[in-house]
This record gives C-alpha cells, sequence and structure tokens, in this order.
C-alpha cells in the first residue's frame, strides 16, 4: 500500500524533523556575548602600535606596545610573572582553573592575592576554548611553545601569542622565560641582577656535590604519581627532575623506558632508592608522610630502605612543582642538594637562603613560619 | 567418542594431571620471576619461615606474600573466570564469537570504575563501584530484551550491543573531562587492564562471587549442550530453558563483573579459551567448561608473570592478552583447519 507507507514515512519524517529544527533554533541563541564594547576608541588607538619580538618558538610574534589584558594558557608561569612584577600580578587577567587551584593554598594568596582573582572560564574541563578568551579581549597570551595546537588556535582567532619554551635545564629554563618577559613588556635588562643573582646560589650548590665520584653518586627516584596499584616514575626520558638530578650530581634510579614509566612496587623494591622524592605537575596522589607510615592504598613500600631510613621528601614545594621552571631553582638547587647530599650542605641556612631569595625576588618578606612551610611542601 | 583427552565420555586422568600440572607450574615460575631478584632458596625460605611462623627476611617476605602471590592467585581466579563465562555465553547464544561481554558487562564496569578513579575512591570503592555497575548493566539488558514472549536470543545480543555502546559513549565523555594531568593517565590505564592493584583485599571481595559463578556454571555445564540446540529443543528435553538461561547470565555475569572490578579489561581470554579447549577435548560442554577453565588460569598467570617481569615499565594485560593470544590462535586455526 503505496499511500499508507508515504504517510507513515512523512509522519516519523515529521518526528525526527521537529526536534532537530528546535535544537538548531535553541544552538543559535547560544552564541557567546561580545566583549563590552567601551573605550573602543582608545583600545584602536593603542592596537595600531604595536611591536615584534622573538619568541621561543623562534617565530617572530607581533604584539601590542602597551600590554594592559594579559592571559595565561597551560603553563606554569604564575611564579615567573610575579618575580617579574616585583611580587605583583598587574594585568593579569585570566589563567586555568588547575592552576588557580593549586596557587591558593601556596604563599601566593599572602603576596599577591590579584593573581587569584582573574578568569578561568575559558579553561574549564582540561580544554581550551579560545571564543571563551576572545571574550576577555586579552592583548596577548603566554602559551606552552610546544603546544603548536594551541598556538594554531590562537592564531586562527587573532590573539597575538607568545610561546614560552618549558624544555632544558630549569637552572636556565627560568631566565629564559625573564629575558622574554623583558621584551614582551619592553624592558632589557629589567631582571639582570635578579638572573645574576641566581646563578650565583646555582653555581655555589654545584661546587658542593661537584666532586662526588660517579661511583658514589646516590640514587635518587622520582615519583611523579601513584594510582591504583601502579606507580609513575620518572623514566629515562630527559625531564625537568633528571636535570635537577644531574644539577645536584645525583644518579636516577629508574631506568624504566619513557618519561612517565608505570611501575610496581617490586621494580621500586629492585632499584633500591637511597632517596625518594615524590610530585610532579599534578596530583601526586601520595605525601611522603603516607609512604613512610606505610599507609597508602594498595601499596606496600616499607621493606624499601629510602622508608626505612625516612628518606622520602616532597618537591610540591614553594608556589608550584619546584622542579618545572619557575624563579625558585636557585633555592631548589641547594634544597635538592641538601636533600640528597645533607652532609654537603650542613653550613647552608636553607630558610635564610629561602628568605632572602624571596626578599630580593619577589620582594617579599617570608616569615620563619611560611619559609618552613614551603620547605616541607604542600603535600606533607 | 575417543581422543587424546576423552574417554568413554569422562576426561582422561591424564588430561586432568596435565592441566592441573601446568597451572601450578605457571604459578611457581610466576612465583620466581619478577624485577626483584629472588633465587629459589630465597623462595622457599621464605614459604618455609612462613609455614613455621618464624619472622621472614624482607624484602623477600614483602616480595613474595605481598606482591607475587595476591598477582598470582588473582590472575589464576581471573583468567579461569573469564575462560567459564565465555564458554557459558558461546554456548547459550549458540555463537562461537560469543564473549563474556556480550551483554555489556565490561563496558558496564569500566563506567563505575572510571567513575571511582574520578571521585578519587580508594581501591576497594572503586572494585565495589564497578562491581555493582556491571551487574546494573546486565539487568538493564535483559529488562531492554524482555518482550511479552519472552526473552529471544537475538534481542538480548542487540540489546547488550546497545547498552555497550551506551556505556562506551559515557567512558568517553568521562574521559574528556577528566583532569589530563592527574586522572586521565590512571583511568587510560585502567582500562588497558593490570593486575597492579591485586591484594588480599580485592581477592576478599572478587573471588567468592567468581568462585560461586564457577560452580553454578560447572554444575549445569551438560545443559548448556541442549541449550545450545535451541530453545525449543531445550524445551522438548525438558529442561525449563528460561530458568537456566537466567542462572547462567547471572553467574557469567557476576563473574565477569567481578573480573573487571579486579583486573580492568582483559580482552580475549573469553573469546580464544573456550575455542582452545575445544580444540583439546571436543564440543561438549561437561568437558570444555572444566578444560577452560584451567587452560585459562594458566594462560592469564602467564601473561601477568611477562606483564609485570620483562621490562621495568608494567605492560598492560589487554595488550599481551591481544599480542600473544592473536597469533597463538591463529596458529591453532591453521593447524587444525578450523575442524574441531
Amino acid at each position: 500500500m503505496p499511500t499508507d507507507n508515504t504517510s507513515r514515512t512523512k509522519a516519523i519524517m515529521k518526528r525526527i524533523l521537529a526536534p532537530c529544527v528546535l535544537l538548531v533554533l535553541a544552538l543559535s541563541g547560544c552564541s557567546a556575548e561580545r566583549p563590552a564594547d567601551t573605550d573602543a576608541a582608545t583600545s584602536a588607538a593603542a592596537e595600531s602600535a604595536t611591536i615584534t619580538i622573538t619568541d621561543h618558538t623562534g617565530n617572530e610574534v607581533e604584539i601590542p606596545a602597551q600590554i594592559d589584558r594579559v592571559a595565561v594558557d597551560e603553563i606554569p608561569i604564575a611564579s615567573t610573572y610575579l618575580a617579574y612584577h616585583e611580587g605583583n600580578a598587574p594585568y593579569l587577567v585570566g589563567m586555568s582553573a588547575a592552576v588557580v587551584n593549586a596557587l591558593e593554598d601556596t604563599v601566593v594568596a599572602e603576596m599577591a592575592p590579584e593573581l587569584l582573582d582573574v578568569e578561568t572560564g575559558y579553561y574549564s574541563d582540561g580544554e581550551l576554548n579560545v571564543e571563551e578568551l576572545l571574550t576577555l579581549d586579552p592583548d596577548v597570551v603566554f602559551y606552552n611553545a610546544n603546544n603548536t595546537e594551541h598556538a594554531a588556535a590562537f592564531e586562527a582567532a587573532g590573539i597575538p601569542a607568545v610561546g614560552f619554551a618549558t624544555s632544558g635545564d630549569p637552572t636556565t629554563v627560568y631566565a629564559d622565560w625573564l629575558n622574554l618577559l623583558e621584551d614582551v613588556f619592553q624592558e632589557p635588562g629589567k631582571m639582570d641582577s635578579v638572573i645574576d643573582y641566581g646563578q650565583d646560589l646555582i653555581v655555589q650548590a654545584q661546587d658542593r656535590t661537584a666532586s662526588v665520584e660517579e661511583e658514589d653518586q646516590k640514587n635518587a627516584l622520582i615519583i611523579f604519581n601513584y594510582a591504583q596499584g601502579t606507580l609513575r616514575v620518572a623514566g629515562t626520558t630527559p625531564f625537568f627532575g633528571s636535570y635537577w638530578l644531574q644539577t645536584a650530581n645525583a644518579a636516577n634510579a629508574a631506568d624504566a623506558e619513557g618519561g612517565l614509566a608505570p611501575v610496581t612496587a617490586e621494580q621500586v623494591l629492585a632499584w633500591d632508592p637511597d632517596v625518594i622524592l615524590i610530585g610532579g605537575s599534578g596530583q601526586a596522589g601520595i605525601t611522603p608522610a603516607e609512604l613512610l607510615n606505610g599507609e597508602v592504598d594498595g601499596l606496600d613500600l616499607k621493606a624499601l630502605a629510602a622508608v626505612t631510613d625516612g628518606e622520602v621528601y616532597s618537591n610540591d614545594l614553594g608556589m608550584w612543582s619546584w622542579f618545572t621552571p619557575n624563579p625558585d631553582a636557585p633555592v631548589v638547587a641547594n634544597w635538592i642538594g641538601a636533600v640528597i647530599y645533607p652532609e654537603a650542605f650542613d653550613d647552608v641556612d636553607l630558610p635564610q637562603v629561602l628568605k632572602d631569595y624571596y626578599q630580593k625576588v619577589y620582594n617579599y618578606e617570608l616569615t620563619d613560619a611560611q619559609a618552613s612551610e614551603i620547605l616541607a611542601g604542600t603535600a606533607s | 567418542m575417543t581422543s587424546v583427552a576423552v574417554r568413554n565420555g569422562h576426561l582422561r586422568g591424564s588430561t586432568w594431571m596435565v592441566l592441573c600440572a601446568l597451572v601450578v607450574v605457571m604459578a611457581l615460575v610466576g612465583l620466581m620471576s619478577g624485577r626483584y631478584p629472588l633465587g629459589l632458596a630465597d623462595i622457599l625460605g621464605t614459604f618455609s619461615n612462613k609455614i613455621l611462623g618464624n619472622e621472614l627476611a624482607e624484602p623477600a617476605g614483602s616480595v613474595i606474600f605481598g606482591l607475587r602471590l595476591p598477582r598470582i592467585l588473582s590472575a589464576a581466579l581471573a583468567g579461569a573466570g573469564l575462560a567459564c563465562a565465555g564458554t557459558a555465553f558461546q554456548s547459550l547464544f549458540g555463537n562461537p564469537l560469543a564473549t563474556p561481554d556480550t551483554l555489556g558487562v565490561t563496558s558496564g564496569a569500566s563506567v563505575g570504575a572510571v567513575l571511582g578513579l574520578m571521585l578519587s575512591l580508594p581501591l576497594l570503592g572503586v572494585q565495589l563501584l564497578a562491581l555493582a555497575a556491571g551487574v546494573l548493566t546486565v539487568a538493564v539488558t535483559t529488562l531492554i530484551a524482555k518482550t511479552k514472549r519472552g526473552t529471544g536470543i537475538v534481542m538480548l545480543i542487540l540489546a547488550g550491543v546497545m547498552v555497550s555502546a551506551l556505556a562506551n559513549a559515557v567512558i568517553s565523555i568521562l574521559k574528556y573531562t577528566a583532569d589530563p594531568n592527574d586522572k586521565l593517565p590512571q583511568i587510560t590505564y585502567w582500562l588497558m587492564g593490570s593486575l597492579a592493584g591485586a591484594g588480599f583485599a580485592a581477592l576478599w571481595v572478587g573471588a567468592p562471587l567468581i568462585l560461586g559463578g564457577m560452580v553454578v556454571i560447572y554444575l549445569l555445564r551438560w545443559r548448556l549442550n541442549i541449550l545450545a540446540l535451541g530453545h525449543d529443543e531445550a524445551l522438548a528435553a525438558g529442561i525449563n530453558a528460561k530458568r537456566v538461561r537466567g542462572l547462567i547470565i547471572l553467574a557469567a555475569t557476576l563473574i565477569t563483573a567481578s573480573v573487571v572490578s579486579m583486573c580492568g579489561q582483559v580482552g580475549w581470554i573469553g573469546l580464544l579459551i573456550p575455542h582452545c579447549a575445544r580444540m583439546i577435548c571436543g564440543q561438549d560442554n561437561r568437558f570444555i567448561v572444566p578444560v577452560g577453565a584451567l587452560l585459562g588460569a594458566s594462560f592469564l598467570i602467564a601473561i601477568d608473570t611477562l606483564a609485570r617481569s620483562v621490562t621495568a615499565s608494567e605492560i598492560p594485560i589487554s595488550v599481551l592478552t591481544a599480542v600473544l593470544g592473536a597469533p597463538f590462535f591463529i596458529y591453532l586455526l591453521r593447524r587444525t583447519g578450523g575442524n574441531w
């Protein structure tokens, strides 16, 4: 019966089409509101003046000469930004929610509360939403130079983007970041004294352990993360932690392939590291205290020498993981040296080094309590 | 039927012995292998000290009783359970491609586990949530398949496919929203299967359900032969097909959900091992169930031993079951010409 079939088909089509039409109508009403067009004339005048700088991707980037609104993509540059602005966070309008959450419990909240009071909406659920970022009307966005995907998104959206290279030795990368910020804000030489001061501290720390022969080197194991019976440790691929072990003249206990190698407790027992350092860029899932007290769900390492000797430390210190590039690097060089070779650093007053450094670099006077809190780590 | 494995309608004693010996040998090899170097003397010494109640030398004691033994026991149970569940579903659905996942239990349990991981639940919490979600998923599948005229096999399989697809979509969206620094690697790793988290606590929850399910399937194994003929034939043979089918689905679901909740997604065993068992002992489910269980236990112990001892990094189990299992199965297929 063709007629019957046709009418039935029509009825079905109606039932399918109607919701589709509704959906389209609903979506068309959902486009984001445009940023407020106040001061259109002034911003147009400022935009006309631009400068060209070379960022860490090697590309020439054209950015406004007058920068008033800065957004930060997925890169832990907050503490470097604070150091550059002597402990303040001017012009900052947006960062990722994860970074803001991580900074909330640190000294940043005291030092520069304005840094935490920024928009985070364009970076929820771990994915960048460029349109949302556009609504913040940033003059420039700082991003991870390795992230070509985001670079393309910024270019497509017409947002001037400056790439900061994260790879390399953290004892020099933070200085490169400070120098690039000098280029962005057109203040050449502003950071010279801060960088020189820091590099001296790093050289002093290195000198203390430089004489340790290779066969006398201590083994350190760096644990990024623990979950469900599996540890993720720093493997053979170079990363921040391996540079830090080089700086301290220690050996990486893990000879596993890859950067974040999943390993079992038995493998850790076989490696038998002298020192364990816990922390990475995310949640570690365990703390030194839990490991030392044998309170970790599904992980029994009480037979490990480093655990019985109490040689377990967190590196989630300062304003972020201390292993990632950040201006605290000169203090980190002394801290990691003292953790791995305490006898070579027994005359170093680490809290005082830290307090002096924060005074000079962030223009911030740490209390004794704050200093010891930073050195103990947020995770412990 | 007389063959290497079967005589006068019974499995030969020698077949039992060889298969049981295989499990024991694999378990011993597993005990002796691992990243931490332990000699046979250390292992025997630790065991005798344990039996005599003496203090154990560390870390040998932790390595053997804390790490290797629970993994070997979990692997044996999971392998045997999946083989049983696979055999049951292949007969029940009269389809050689059926696996323990056919009704969506694996995807469902995975949703539970992923949720648990995202909520940062402890190990046991993740396991229980996975178990509950797996059982719930199969309940939904059977409800969808139920019509006024009863539950058809095709309806069940189609409902299973759909519910699986839905569950996988939920997993995708959960992975998409997971924290890429922290939760996402955990989830991805969990989905590939691993016994790294296996401890006695997990076994206490999983083992009774797996063993219970296996006992049910073992007791009903001859009825599987009749169910495989079809619904009408089963009725003609005087079997309450509906009740038996429900019991078998329940048993297989409890087994698979427990296995997935203990060690994540372990592919291939439920499909391959029953066929391997058929190559050994023919089409009779009375033999396939026990032979498959013993083969499955040996196979998964071997796979897990490789997973934890070949490289410093742990290798996900489902990668190994596919990489080693598939070529071996292809070899058997070619060897037998598909006639078994």
